[in-house]
């Protein structure tokens, strides 16, 4: 596809916010141009199952069904896609760079909106790096759009809705789930009962999955973690641990997924130095935004989960919330109409917002997770920086995370951070007794995906190498 | 135990890739790092330090971990989807 | 309020190797820092020891400078990775050829021991550098050293002498009466010492301005590109003839691509941004110099940002018109020299004899 360079609005991720916002800004008339890692719409939520895949009757998952509907509607409002594109920098002036299977690519945009989703909260834990370990979305990935069962028995542990949802589809599947390990009791669930019916759908989604796994009997392990994993050969030996009374016991599975929830991808607003905060209960670091979803830069606009997390059928909601903003910043809707729509949005997002705190609080982070993090684990997988390592360097007076990147190494890997960065932020708040807050965010960093240098070059001649002045003799 | 769920899409047709060139066969088009990990090849890197066996964890091409080499370049595996003859590599490969 | 013989304000490499050998001496030494210890350039540089990129006449304090890295087991700490390595210095065009043979004679007059060899002698030394090269331009006093590691090594060894290090410590004003300096933090932070030294890198007018000085410091802002790491690719440290490429391999496997390629950032605000079309000038580049490059990924690129005077070259002395300050900073390629140009600092306010005219201040007062 010939790209064109310079688009109104490049949207950045085409998940169901991303899509929603991107719809509406074309309607409007505005040249846009919406970029994805995969090969089309969904976003991890709603992931498009491979090309290849043909459907074999009308039976369809509601997931799959919902990423066609987006499909058809980017197509139907005439917007450029930029499917199976990672996206590896945005610097000022809105250029993005993207690279695929052949080269990289620049665009320029007057506008960005951000819709780059989340990635998995996963507190570390004995033995979490073996290999057979995955995480729980990583799980929900492998079923809905993939269609595979990671192993004939599976364990799944962490806390909050997706454990009940990736035990649902591995049953339905035909898979076996030995046992589900939550660091939630069932207490708190039915706490939670009351604010999560403010949103029907997924609630009556809930029932229907826990139904499912109370009809096959699957062992419940509630205030529970996993204190250690080990790997032999076929198999992961797992040992849970009561997070109250400490009791102990062990089982052995073929597959372990593990996860504490999620966490907002910043990636792209620290990159351009945008301000954020810290909320825990929106998952952790994430761009200041104003109610509308401005960021603190001019024409940078974030929305979906990647601006908090509050849910997909949310997502959808703020993806209209932001694309307004944008319509309304660039004098082509008025201010009468602007404050119509979105009142009517806000007040459907508030309910939205009940059921995601209720969520957030299933999946807040015991203390006991972390403290059963031991000194010999490692914290940073790309870099194998453990929390002795991270101890080591506070001790000779590391006071943040940035300087402790720089002395550790940790964060410094191919994932910049992202699978770490959480964790290594407690054990450090904990270590200086101060509030996380206080000891900042990695620096946004390009590239934000890792890029083959043999794309970024291109084909080029010697003569061809931009001039730049020599240094002085 | 068949671990591709066939209820509702048919898959492409069979073919062959190879690891470490050793043969191994599934569908054209599914994704690489599912592929490995439902074959039992699940440990498919080294990490730097300790050289302890890594695999695919976030399946999102977020963490990294899934990495293996095709034509000699690292690729993020659960990004690829399989074509006839592919040659992955495995291993160390920080050395190879 | 606390008080010390000698405020150091600025914990970059100058300020801290100054502080160390100070401290050495038996000062009572503090050192502050707007953020952390060598977080600024001093952190994030390429960490290149190089001759083939020193301005010529600052060679023989590289030089000093390249002997102290070399041995930062014995005065610094053995918490940092130097690796001495053969530097070579490429030239692919005529034109290249003929910039590298004047500019490496003018460098040897100045005591670099760097002689041009053949295209044929430089593959046998790196048999992984472009087969089309002209000829290159040896030094075997070249190297590099893990710069990320140089706050942690100087923050263990300040510590072991007893400096006091304060971190978060802004500036906002100097007051000076002839024994004494007040030194106020944007806190509200005091310290009386009766020696001062400004050693605040990008930020030196800045300091300047505190004592009513006005002097030109340019910000250029540099952006680095390192590799995943890799199987070995190469082995020496490679640069070229206009000096705008350094390269080389650590033990890590990572390859680090620098050569002061500009980028966006300035030094008022805490904000770097890389530019594109210099990014990729500087892969291809450095992907010509070393082709078996091109199969790595990029991980990381950052900036930092370095100080330079109007004529590229140091200020290091005393103040003149005050009593017992100094400053030093704007050392070109200031990495390698550092450790030395901070040890004669400390040597000079210690009283011993020290020739510091060429980077008097008053050339540009």
């Amino acid at each position: 596809m010939n790209y064109k360079i310079k688009y109104d609005v490049i949207v950045i991720g085409a998940g169901p916010s991303g899509v929603s916002a991107a719809i509406n800004c074309a309607q409007k008339g505005l040249q846009v141009l919406i970029v994805d890692i995969s090969h089309n719409t969904g976003g991890q939520i709603y992931r498009a199952p491979p090309k290849s895949y043909k459907h074999i009757s009308e039976k369809k998952l509601q997931e799959n069904k919902t990423q066609e509907y987006l499909s058809r509607e980017i197509k139907k409002n005439n917007i450029f896609t930029a499917y199976n594109h990672t996206v590896w920098q945005v610097s000022p002036g809105f250029k993005v760079d993207a690279f695929n299977d052949i080269s990289t690519i620049q665009w320029h945009a007057k506008n960005i909106i951000v819709a780059t989703g989340t990635y998995e909260k996963i507190i570390p834990f004995d033995g979490w790096t073996n290999p057979g370990i995955i995480g729980l979305a990583a799980c929900t990935v492998m079923l809905k759009s993939h269609h595979f069962i990671p192993s004939q028995k599976i364990i799944l542990a962490g806390n909050g809705p997706l454990l009940l949802l990736v035990a649902y589809y591995i049953i339905e599947f035909g898979g076996e789930v030995e046992a589900i390990i939550d660091t939630s009791s069932k207490f708190d669930w039915i706490k939670s009962t009351v604010s999560l019916i403010s949103n029907p759908k997924n609630f009556k989604d809930g029932i229907k999955w826990l139904t499912k796994i109370l009809f096959n009997k699957v062992p419940i392990y509630s205030n529970s973690m996993i204190a250690k994993a080990t790997q032999h050969n076929e198999y992961i030996k797992v040992k849970i641990q009561n997070i109250n009374t400490g009791k102990q016991e062990s089982l052995v599975t073929g597959t372990l997924a593990v996860g504490h929830g999620l966490i907002p991808s910043t990636d792209i607003t620290r990159l351009l130095g945008a301000k954020h905060i810290y909320n825990e209960s929106k998952g952790g670091w994430i761009a200041e935004i104003d109610d509308y979803l401005r960021s603190s830069l001019d024409g940078l606009y974030v929305t979906g989960d990647g601006a908090g997390i509050s849910g997909a059928i949310a997502a959808k909601d703020k993806g209209l919330i932001a694309s307004l903003a944008l319509l309304y910043d660039e004098k082509i809707i008025k201010e009468k109409e602007f404050k119509i729509k979105t009142k009517k949005i806000f007040k459907r997002l508030y309910k939205y917002e009940l059921f995601a705190k209720a969520i957030a609080k299933l999946n807040s982070t015991p203390p006991q997770l972390l403290n059963n993090i031991k000194d010999e684990t490692i914290l940073c997988r790309c870099e194998d920086i453990t929390k002795k390592d991270i101890l080591e360097a506070i001790d000779n007076g590391a006071k943040d995370l940035n300087q402790l990147k720089s002395w550790t190494r940790f964060g410094m890997g191919p994932c910049q951070g992202r699978t770490c960065q959480y964790s290594v932020a407690k054990v450090v708040a904990e270590e200086l007794k101060c509030n996380v807050e206080d000891i900042g965010y990695l620096t946004g960093r390009s590239p934000i995906r890792p890029v083959p240098l043999d794309r970024a070059i291109g084909e080029f001649d010697y003569n061809e190498i931009t001039k730049i002045e020599a240094a002085p003799l | 135990m068949n671990l591709r769920v066939s209820n509702y899409f048919k898959r492409s047709k069979k073919i062959k890739i190879f690891v470490n060139n050793e043969s191994l066969e599934a569908y054209e088009g599914e994704c690489l790092a599912l592929v490995l990990y439902i074959n039992n090849i699940k440990n498919l890197r080294l990490s730097p330090k300790n050289k302890d066996g890594r695999g695919m964890f976030c399946l999102m091409g977020s963490c990294q971990e899934c990495v293996v080499l095709i034509d000699e370049m690292k690729v993020t595996s659960c990004n690829v989807f399989i074509k006839e003859g592919m040659n992955i590599k495995i291993g160390d490969l920080d050395e190879l | 309020m606390s008080k010390t013989d000698i405020a150091i304000i600025g914990g970059g490499i100058n300020g801290a190797s100054t502080a160390l050998e100070l401290a050495k001496n038996g000062l009572k030494v503090t050192l502050l820092d707007k953020h952390s210890i060598c977080k600024g350039a001093s952190g994030v540089n390429a960490g290149t020891l190089t001759m083939h990129m020193t301005r010529a006449q600052l060679i023989p304090y590289a030089k000093k400078g390249w002997e102290l890295w070399m041995s930062t087991n014995k005065w610094l700490s053995k918490d940092i990775d130097v690796e001495k390595r053969n530097g070579l210095c490429l030239a692919f065009t005529e034109d290249e050829e003929k910039l590298l043979n004047e500019r490496s004679k003018i460098r040897k007059e100045y005591g670099a021991d760097i002689e041009i060899i053949s295209k044929k002698e430089a593959l046998r030394i790196d048999p992984n550098i472009n087969k089309n090269i002209k000829c290159a331009a040896f030094c075997a006093m070249d190297g590099y050293v893990s710069a990320n590691q140089t706050g942690y090594a100087y923050s263990k060894a300040l510590k072991e002498h007893k400096v006091k290090i304060l971190n978060n410590f802004e500036v906002t004003e100097i007051e000076f009466s002839e024994n004494n300096y007040t030194i106020l933090s944007k806190t509200g932070e005091k310290l009386i010492s009766k020696k001062l030294i400004l050693a605040t890198g990008v930020h030196l007018n800045k300091a300047l301005e505190l004592l009513n000085i006005k002097v030109n410091i340019k910000c250029l802002p540099q952006q680095l590109i390192v590799s995943e790491r890799m199987p070995k690719v190469m082995d020496t440290v490679i640069t070229v003839a206009n000096g705008k490429l350094s390269l080389k391999q650590f033990k890590n496997g990572t390859v680090l691509i620098g050569g002061g390629w500009p980028g966006i950032g300035s030094a008022e605000e805490n904000f770097t941004a890389t530019k594109s079309e210099n990014l990729i000038g500087n892969m291809r580049l450095a992907c010509h110099a070393i082709p078996k490059l091109k199969r790595s990924r990029v991980a990381r690129v950052w900036l930092g940002l370095e100080a330079e005077t109007d004529d590229a070259m140091p200020i290091i002395g005393e103040l003149p018109d005050f009593n017992n300050a100094y400053i030093i900073g704007s050392i070109h390629s200031g990495y390698t020299s550092g450790p030395y140009m901070g040890k004669l600092l400390a040597k000079k306010i210690l009283g011993e004899d020290v020739d510091l005219s060429l980077f008097d201040i008053k050339r540009f007062l």
